[in-house]
């Protein structure tokens, strides 16, 4: 029997209609089910073993819960934002998000969890943390910024999991290369380390540097490596006294002059980025994240700046053991630069990521809640952490020993509570400091250099930065104004004598602060101000 | 029964039938029924809580109609989009109803209206702001709104009213409104406010030190805002060579925020001013 083409692609054509149907069909009864009632999450984590993760832990939650169906939407990173805003817009949301509090609207889109967060957690009995108000059984007890929104005094989102940055490397290759298989444990160790690989191939003609880096993955390092070295100046701008700064506050003082990217506490911090480019692939301001990936897996360098979050793609991808290690910034010990340090240096703020949110317009508030339970319970999280390899957000889960070398130093000084002096005020600093990073790292790339350009042009950007950021200031106060307002309506008289729970003064206050600024710098260079 | 019959009698039956919903909307209204509307305000969905208000506005109880126009006022400035015709027709409910009566809703209106002179215009009048919240202060001091007004009356003094003021003046000014203050909840909030006014303007940071203290003992802070204070009273105390204060606030935060970042810091800060713990005797 002979088949014409055009029949072939009829044929085809019917099949794929007939499967459409089937898949439509199924979703149909799924959801027609009246015995259960189907929830959807969605999230953005397509790296190795987190959306196995997810389902491993969705199968035991509907062992527990044979009346709930949950259903996990996972779309990639780049869209997710636009994806979500959608949803979320159209009332056609996922019950519950994963999101982030720079996508803004959060108060629109999301229900608080404040009313929640002091309850125990009900998937903790019979474990350690049975009786613990849910809050504290995160290992940051929710102080992250999805988890506790500052701006809006209320708890948000659950979250997941930790990360921090380290160097991975390639066991057999340190092996080979050094003789041994421990990693660096000081800087000028890591210095030694990177000159031999940078011999080792000179002499045997490879194509091998030490570190396979890239413009995506070099931003985490940067921030924080110059970060700690730039500690002094931001000890220097604890203004108010709580041990950090928030980054729209050091902004702030970068516009009232008291400080710049040339004060000489800051000239380590570039030096020591300066020397990481040096050790870097050849060109890695060029390379995406997914190339600098390619290099480490084949073979082309002996270690890879990376996230932790990459650490269980890479697992996956790489035929050979894998090592990590923190990049060991110069301490107070460093024959050079010592007597300007001032370590131990933390992993940044100890803040759980991963923030999964609870749609406002849900019609399973309450299984959207159970299931968010669930996943951040003793059980739940130990499931995802060891089928993802992924990094533990509640107190008591053990990660994997894989994962035990990316658990991230809270032991040490940190003085940046929500960024870094490379990722500012907004948008405008953020790129204006990375537009630039070729003046330090291109071919005829200086430190001082890359300093006089950021200070160049950082100005109007941290201006254009807050001027923004204050409409979305005074948005919140106004929306908070009605619901406080409305709360204390609401109440009756039991609730009649205490004051509104308006947005705090402390918090009102630093919008005024802002105002103060910009309008004092818009008046400087004669425009008007916002 | 003709044509013509017919339709007077439904026409009688309609009218007879709206009264009767007029009437059981009112009646639901003054059942505290608005409350319903309040409760949506809280979570966000304005246009909701406008139907509700819209029925209680034709109550026959004048207090019903009241807060119903009230209600409409305040939901008016947060639904979306919020245009200044909106904060206009708002604001027009509140001049009304605070011009009308020294009940709550009057009270709240001059509340309302000095925020939308303050946050919620185009441009933003602090010397309008500060009028109405002066005069909610001198008509109801101990109102909950007029207590609620005080913290961000502070705010105007701090930082927008009186241009020709120096930061020492400006917290003098803001320092004198702690008089008004009857419940420890705006008392804080003055005081945390001045604190922060006063690092903000670099004053000597020690001058904070008493508000900060006062702010906790008065209690009422939110999470984040007690862990403030609790670190600004230690290092403050610290600075000043007040190490057993300094101590006991450092030891109080480790207390209450087991698993904060800035424990490293405080602990390293503590050894300073805690005499380290003498080695028990030997046998």
């Amino acid at each position: 029997m002979k088949f014409s083409g055009k029949l072939v692609g009829l044929l085809l054509l019917g099949a794929g209609y007939a499967v459409a149907v089937g898949l439509m069909v199924r979703h149909v009864t799924q959801e027609t089910r009246p015995d259960r009632v189907t929830i959807r999450v969605a999230q953005w984590q397509l790296e190795g073993g987190v959306r196995q993760a997810f389902a491993a832990m969705i199968r035991r939650y509907e062992q527990l819960n044979p009346r709930v169906h949950v259903e996990l939407i996972s779309i990639p990173d780049r869209t997710y934002r636009q994806w979500a805003q959608t949803q979320l817009v159209g009332g056609e949301a996922p019950d519950i998000i994963e999101y982030s509090i720079d996508y803004n609207n959060v108060e629109r889109y999301f229900a608080p969890i404040s009313d929640e967060v002091l309850k125990p957690n009900p998937y903790n009995r019979g474990t350690p943390l049975e009786g613990v108000p849910w809050r504290d059984t995160f290992l940051d007890a929710m102080a992250n910024s999805d988890g506790f929104n500052v701006r809006l005094n209320q708890y948000y989102a659950a979250t997941l999991t930790q990360h921090s940055m380290r160097l991975i490397y390639n066991r057999p290759m340190l092996r080979e290369i050094t003789g041994g298989d421990a990693p660096p444990t000081t800087y000028r160790e890591f210095v030694a380390l990177c000159a031999r690989v940078e011999a080792y191939a000179r002499e045997r003609h490879l194509t091998l540097a030490p570190l396979a880096n890239s413009k995506d993955t070099v931003i985490g390092e940067a921030m924080f490596i110059f970060d700690s070295a730039s500690s002094a100046v931001a000890q220097r701008l604890d203004h108010r006294h709580v041990f950090g700064a928030l980054t729209k506050e050091v902004a702030l003082d970068y516009l009232r002059g008291e400080w710049s990217f040339r004060d000489p506490e800051m000239r380590i911090g570039f030096e020591l980025l300066a020397e990481l480019g040096r050790h870097s692939t050849p060109g890695f301001l060029q390379l995406s994240r997914d190339s600098a990936l390619m290099d480490f897996v084949r073979g082309r360098t002996m270690m890879i700046v990376a996230p932790s979050w990459e650490a269980s793609s890479l697992k996956e991808l790489c035929p050979f053991e894998l090592g990590a290690f923190r990049y060991p910034v110069p301490l107070q010990d460093d024959p050079a630069y010592g007597p300007r340090m001032l370590g131990p240096y933390a992993d940044g703020r100890l803040a759980t990521l991963m923030a999964m949110y609870l749609n406002r317009q849900t019609r399973h508030r309450a299984e959207a809640l159970d299931f968010l339970h669930f996943i951040t319970s003793v059980e739940g999280n130990q499931i995802f952490t060891d089928v993802s390899t992924w990094l533990p957000a509640i107190v008591g889960v053990r990660p994997s020993a894989y994962s035990r070398q990316f658990l991230p130093i809270y032991n040490g000084y940190i003085w940046f509570i929500d960024g870094s002096f490379l990722n500012l005020s907004g948008d405008d600093a953020i790129a204006h400091v990375r537009n630039n990073f070729f003046r330090l790292w291109g071919p005829e790339g200086r430190a001082e250099a890359y300093a006089e350009a950021l200070d160049a042009g950082l100005r109007p950007r941290i201006l254009s930065d807050l001027t923004r950021n204050l409409t979305v200031q005074v948005q919140n106060l106004t929306g908070g104004d009605s619901a406080a307002g409305a709360a204390h309506m609401a109440a009756g008289p039991a609730g009649a004598t205490a004051p509104l729970a308006l947005l705090p003064a402390r918090l009102e206050g630093r919008t005024y602060q802002m105002l103060t600024v910009v309008h004092a710098e818009a008046d400087k260079a004669g425009k008007a101000a916002p | 029964m003709n044509a013509t019959e017919h339709i007077g009698l439904c026409q009688r039956l309609g009218r007879a039938l709206f009264a009767g919903l007029a009437f059981m909307g009112a009646v639901t209204a003054r059942g505290g029924e608005l409350t319903a509307g309040w409760v949506a305000l809280t979570n966000y969905r304005a246009d909701e809580a406008m139907q509700v208000f819209a029925v209680g506005a034709q109550a026959a109880d004048a207090r019903v109609a009241r807060e119903a126009r009230f209600g409409r006022g305040v939901a008016l400035l947060t639904r979306q989009p919020v245009t200044a015709s909106q904060v206009e027709e708002a604001r027009e409910l509140f001049r009304a109803l605070a011009e009308s009566g020294t009940d709550e809703f009057a009270q709240g209106a001059r509340f309302y209206l000095g925020r939308i002179a303050q946050h919620h215009q185009e441009q933003p009048d602090p010397e309008e702001a500060a009028r109405q919240f002066r005069q909610l202060l001198a008509e109801h001091e101990r109102s909950v709104w007029a207590q609620s007004a005080l913290g961000r009356l502070a705010l105007l003094q701090l930082y927008a009213l009186d241009p020709g003021f120096t930061p020492a003046q400006r917290i003098a000014a803001a320092e004198r409104l702690l008089a008004q203050a009857h419940v420890p909840a705006a008392e804080g909030e003055v005081r945390v406010a001045i604190a922060e006014a006063i690092f903000y303007y670099r004053l000597p940071a020690q001058l904070a030190l008493p508000h900060l203290l006062a702010a906790e003992r008065l209690g009422g802070s939110d999470r984040a805002g007690r862990a403030d204070l609790l670190l600004q009273i230690a290092e403050l105390s610290r600075l000043a060579g007040l190490k057993a204060q300094a101590a006991r606030y450092y030891h109080l935060f480790l207390r209450e925020n087991p698993r904060d970042t800035a424990n490293y810091n405080a602990r390293m800060h503590l050894a300073e001013v805690e005499p380290p713990v003498p080695a028990p005797a030997g046998p």
